[in-house]
Order: C-alpha cells, then structure tokens, then sequence
C-alpha cells in the first residue's frame, strides 16, 4: 500500500554545548508490502530512524516520504501509521476492546458498527477474542503483546512501524511470535518496518535488513546477502552467532600470513589489496579441525582452549601458536576435541572473506557457492 | 477449666490467653501507646463535654468532666447552629467552585507544561513554583489593593445590558463570593499543577505516543487518556483544596467587606473572640465548623490514600 523513501536523513540532538549525531546522511528505500529490519547496537540511530518515519521526531536534515508524498511537516496523527512500542504502550484505564476502538474512532470515519465488526475480525485473527473485555493489568506479557498487535492492524495502516516488539517476552514466545509475526505480515501485506537488536530476529523475519552503526548505515539488502556478502567488517561481526572470525594478515609480496597461515593471493585479489596488511573474514561454520599437523598451508596451528558442546553442534575455540588470536570452530554433534589438544584448522581459500584493514570495506567476499547451497539447488 | 480448654486448642487463643502471652515489653508498650493517646484526645474530650455543659455546669466543674446532673443542654449547640447556619452557606458559596476549578485548572496546566513540548516551558513552570513559596501574609495588603481597584460589584453591574444585581437570588454581597474564589483559585493552582505535573511526568511517553500515532488531537489525548488516568490525583488535589479553603480566615478576614458574606471561619473566630464567652456554644461551634472537613474526610479516605500513593508525594 505504501512504500517508504527515505532521503538524506539526518538526527541531531543537543545535549549541553554537545551534538549528538543520532543518524547521519541515511538513504533508504522500503518497497510497498515489504518487512524491512533495522537492526544494530544500541545507540545505532534505529530507533530514532523509526521515529522520525513515525513522526515523533523531526528530522534535522532530509526528507522522508510515505506513499509518495513528504510527510515531514506532517504530525504523526496525520500519517496513518500503526506502531507497536516494546513496552507495548496499552492504554491502561480501557479495556482491550476500548483499546482496540481508539485508534479507530479517531483516525476514521467508521461507525460504532463498523468499528464493532473490525474488532471482532481482528480479535479473531490474533486469538485474543476472549480478552476484549479485559483491562491489560488482568494480561500477560505474551497476551499485552498480541492486543498491542491487534491494536495497530486493526487500524489497517499504510505502514507498520515495531520498536523492538518482542524484547520483553521470555525466549520461546519471542521464537513463536517472531513466527507469528511474520506470517501476519505476509497475510496482511503491510509495509512494515521492525526495529531490533537482536540478529536472530533481522535474520529470520526481514525481507531486507538494514544494518546501522552509529548513525550510518552499513549495509541494506536480503538477509543472504547481507551475511554472505558483507560489505565492511562491522556487519560480518554484526551478523553470525558465534561471529564471525576476523584474522589481521600481513601481506609482503602477494602472500598473505598470520602465524602458520599462508595464502598465495590470485590475480584480482592482489590487485585489491595494496597495503601491507588485510583483514581475513571466516565463518565458524568453514572451518575445519583436525588432530595434529596440516601438510596445507592456509591453515593455522593452536591449541583447544573451550569446548561449548550445544547439542547439535559444538563450538570450538582455539587459540592459535604465533599470533594472538582466537578462532572459533562450529563442529557438527558431540565433539572430539578436548581443552589443550592441538589441532589444526583448514582455512578453505574461496571461504575467506578480505577487507582492508584500514577502512574495513570488503575487498573480496567468500564465494558463495557452498557444498550446501549447491545440493539445494 | 479454661486454661485447660486453652491448651488443647492452642492455635485458637482466647482473649484471655492472649493477653497472657504478651511480654512485659508489649504490655509497657500498649500502656504508653494508650496514655499518650489518651493525652492527645483529652482536648477533643473536654471539648465535647463543654459543649454540652450550661455555663454554669463549665464553671462548676472541669472541663474534661461530663456534665453535672442538671447541667446537660444542647443549648450551647442550638446557639452555635443558628449564628453558623447562614455563614456555612456563604462559605459553601466559594469552597465549592475554588474546589472544583482548582484541579481543572491545574491538571490542565501540568498537562501544557509536561506533555506538550515549546520553548520557555520551564521558565514558566518556575513561576508556577515560586507561586507555592509566596508567604500569604506578604500578598494581603495587595490582594486587598487590587479587590478595591477590580470592584467586581461594580464590574458585574454594569457589565452587560443588565444589572447582574437586579436577577432573581443575586444580591450585592455575592460579589465577594467571586473575589474570595478567583483568590483561593490563583493560590491553589500551583500546588495543584505541581501534583498534577508529577503524576503526569510518569505517564509512560510510548503511551501518549501511542495515542497520537492512533490519530487523537492533543484535546482527545487530555480528554480521554490523561484525565481518566488522573481520577485519583483529583480527588487528592480536591480534598487539600477544600480543606485549605474551607479552614482559611486571613483571605477572609482581608477581602470580605459585607457582615452578609461572612465565611463560617470569621463568624467563629467572632464567637471565640467576643467579650462574653459562652465555652459550650464556642465549642460547639467549633464543631460545626470543622464538620464539612471531617466529612469530606471521611468520606473519601480510600481515594486519599491512593491517590497519595499515586503521586509519590
């Protein structure tokens, strides 16, 4: 129904003789229908991104427009969006009905009726029927979230708006809400934009995901995309649980090392890196680990320092001989290792990511092209 | 027997029993706690007990003594009745609305001075303090100044096509009803606002937020959220306004000019202070005067105590 641009956005708050720049210079497109997650630290300049497409904040510099049209000299009354705050922001004083209600007698012209048989609809869809007439003190936190859901699509909005939605409920709601969510979303086809810390959620719910530090956006693509492609060190650390390995390098003529490790760079890479050092991305889950001594020479030596077994999967640390680094190593089922033995850790070449060790941008990404992802296709 | 009985039920002790079990440090305790209680209600007492003496019966006996046989009447309350009885109606004729319009008045400021958002807010919020700590004796002289400049007898009379003094039940004196409200108003609006603006200060801003991204206008947020959310603070805010007004005698005493508009407060004072001094009708009267407040009180003690632990005050 409404897609959401938003052009050369700019924050800043006075604090004292201080500005804090909150957001700075931020470009962003959110197509019609799509979830869009802002995801970051805190601090990042998400939640006051959101605020400002919401209204409740004004924008220092830059335009945002909603459907088309520039909304920011228009109050948030005016803008025909829904959202849903993380302390869920229920009126305490009304019922769930009453709740449910406000919003629509006062953006719309619908009559008592009308406004009845919306409740009723939505009630239904969020399974929250048997609440309406209860007040939000008699709720649980899962049930407050589901009427502060039910609050915002009964008004059946342009545009979404969620301000971490899910960070007060306990870890297996938030896993079945964040389903919940998402399925909602689709059916009811929603421009949505859904701020949060947590990874998982950006990973699992977006179509596209946003990534913002400290007021910059560092990245905005797919969730794929944004993991396999990292554009900058940031969000290769940002993304990823356990995250990913970074590995400073010194590079002296065309041959990248770090302790054991040595990689001859091919033609386009040598090309890239032009310093004499680089940054090697690689994800837990390309690692591999043997017992004793590796006869290939992109692979480190260390010793085991923790083992987190996890069930499924372990995850290994290992601190490598020569260099002050850790590597972590995802392992499948129980693992073999134990603490002090030493290993080896296999360094797939076309698993490494390489970013410049100044600016941190990606100057080559790890191929995409997994044994996995192949027998999917 | 009963000691018996006692034992073999011991998670039901009776009176007597229980009386038993208590410690020498209890019992030291309970009899200072009755002694000091007493203590404080021996005024009360002898109050109550003049009221109903004759004057004889005051002079013959003690005060905190019951009246002599004989000496009972309610002579003293009857008296005390019919010289209060028109002044508790001209005092109702301005506790009430000061009552009313002062928590309107303040939640409606705190909600302009917290809620909304403009440059200077806090400048006149300071003003709204510094109204709190003005001492009323330091405003009397001005107060009285500005009531005879603002004639508010003269301004009504000739302030529409008709003289206001001239409808049915409108007499002149009435005029010192306003002046006397529009006062106790201006004074019990910064008390009010400070109340009123700590409660709305922990209003949750998400909420607030809420309501304006559902489309409600500030009027509707202050109408439908805000004020019912604030019930309990109005009626905190009323009582301390009713009592205050209701007991006051300096703004009394300094703009009432008409012996007709006397508020309860100066008729009593005139009672304690004549020259002769009948004790049961001033006791009496005393009563009466305080009644309003007692029953105010009373009767909404659960709210006051809520509504206190709402504000944190």
């Amino acid at each position: 129904m409404a897609r959401i641009q938003i052009e050369g956005l700019s924050k800043h708050f006075q604090d004292g003789d201080e500005t804090v720049v909150a957001v700075e210079d931020l470009n962003l497109d959110v197509e019609d229908g799509e979830f869009v997650v802002f995801v970051g630290p805190s601090g990042c300049g998400k939640t006051t991104t959101l605020r400002c497409v919401a209204g409740l904040e004004d924008p220092t510099m830059g335009t945002i427009q909603i459907a088309d049209d520039v909304v920011n000299d228009e109050p948030p009354e005016d803008r025909d969006i829904a959202m849903v705050f993380q302390s869920y922001a229920l009126y305490p004083h009304m019922t769930v009905r009453e709740n449910m209600s406000f919003g629509l007698e006062h953006s719309t012209d619908l009559t008592g009726d009308d406004i009845e048989r919306k409740i009723q609809e939505t009630a239904e869809m969020m399974g929250i029927e048997e609440l309406l007439d209860r007040v939000p003190a008699d709720l649980s936190g899962g049930q407050q979230q589901r009427v502060a859901l039910g609050r915002a699509i009964v008004r059946d909005p342009k545009v979404f708006l969620m301000d971490e939605p899910l960070s007060n409920l306990d870890a297996k709601l938030r896993a079945e809400m964040r389903t919940y969510l998402q399925q909602l979303q689709e059916d009811i086809d929603v421009t949505t934009v859904y701020v949060t810390h947590d990874q998982t959620e950006a990973m699992t719910m977006g179509d596209k995901i946003a990534i913002l530090n400290d007021g910059e956006l560092q990245q905005y693509g797919t969730p794929a995309e944004c993991y396999h492609e990292p554009e900058n060190t940031f969000v290769a650390q940002f993304l990823g649980e356990p995250s990913i390995n970074l590995v400073e390098m010194d590079v002296q003529n065309g041959t990248m090392s770090a302790g054991t490790f040595e990689y001859q760079l091919d033609g386009r890479l040598a090309d890239a890196v032009d310093a004499d050092s680089a940054v090697v991305g690689i994800r837990p889950e390309a690692l591999t680990v043997s017992t004793g001594n590796s006869e290939s020479d992109t692979a480190f030596t260390g010793t085991v320092a923790v083992v987190e077994h996890l069930g499924r999967e372990s995850n290994i640390h290992i601190e490598l001989d020569g260099i002050d680094v850790e590597l972590t190593v995802i392992v499948d089922g129980r693992p073999s290792l134990s603490v002090d033995d030493s290993v080896s850790v296999h360094v797939p070449p076309e698993a490494m990511h390489v970013f410049d060790s100044h600016t941190g941008k990606v100057l080559r990404n790890a191929s995409e092209v997994t044994e996995r992802a192949s027998l999917d296709l | 027997m009963t000691t018996k009985t006692h034992s073999q039920t011991p998670s039901e002790p009776g009176l007597l029993a229980r009386i038993r079990n208590v410690s020498p440090r209890r019992a030291m305790l309970y009899v200072v706690l009755f002694f000091v209680g007493g203590l404080f209600l021996l005024p009360l007492e002898s109050a109550v007990m003049t009221s109903f003496k004759t004057v004889s019966g005051f002079a013959q006996t003690v005060p905190i003594a019951p009246p002599p046989p004989g000496q009972a009447t309610l002579e003293g309350w009857m008296n005390a009745w019919t010289t209060l009885r028109a002044t508790m109606l001209n005092s109702a004729m301005f506790v009430i609305p000061a009552t009313l319009l002062i928590p309107v008045l303040g939640s409606l400021a705190a909600f302009g001075l917290t809620i909304t958002d403009w440059r200077g807010q806090i400048g006149i919020y300071v003003l709204f303090i510094v109204g709190i700590f003005i001492p009323l004796q330091a405003v009397l002289v001005p107060l009285s100044l500005t009531w005879s400049i603002v004639d508010v007898q003269t301004q009504l009379a000739t302030l529409g096509p008709v003289n206001v003094w001239d409808l049915p039940l409108a007499q002149e004196h009435h005029a010192q009803f306003i002046e006397l409200a529009i006062t106790h108003i201006a004074f019990g609006i910064p008390l009010s606002t400070l109340l009123f603006r700590s409660h709305y200060k922990d209003l949750s801003d998400e909420m607030l937020e809420a309501a304006r991204l559902d489309g409600a206008s500030m009027r509707t947020i202050y109408l439908r959220i805000v004020l019912p959310l604030s019930k309990p603070l109005f009626v905190v805010v009323m009582i301390l306004a009713f009592t205050t007004i209701w007991n006051d005698l300096l703004f009394a005493l300094v703009i009432v000019t008409s012996p007709q508009a006397e508020p309860v407060t100066v008729a009593f004072a005139g009672l304690a202070g004549g020259m002769v001094r009948e004790f049961n009708v001033i006791m009496a009267a005393g009563f009466i005067t305080a009644l309003p407040t007692l029953i105010v009180y009373i009767l909404f003690t659960r709210q006051f105590a809520e509504g206190f632990a709402n504000t944190g005050v």
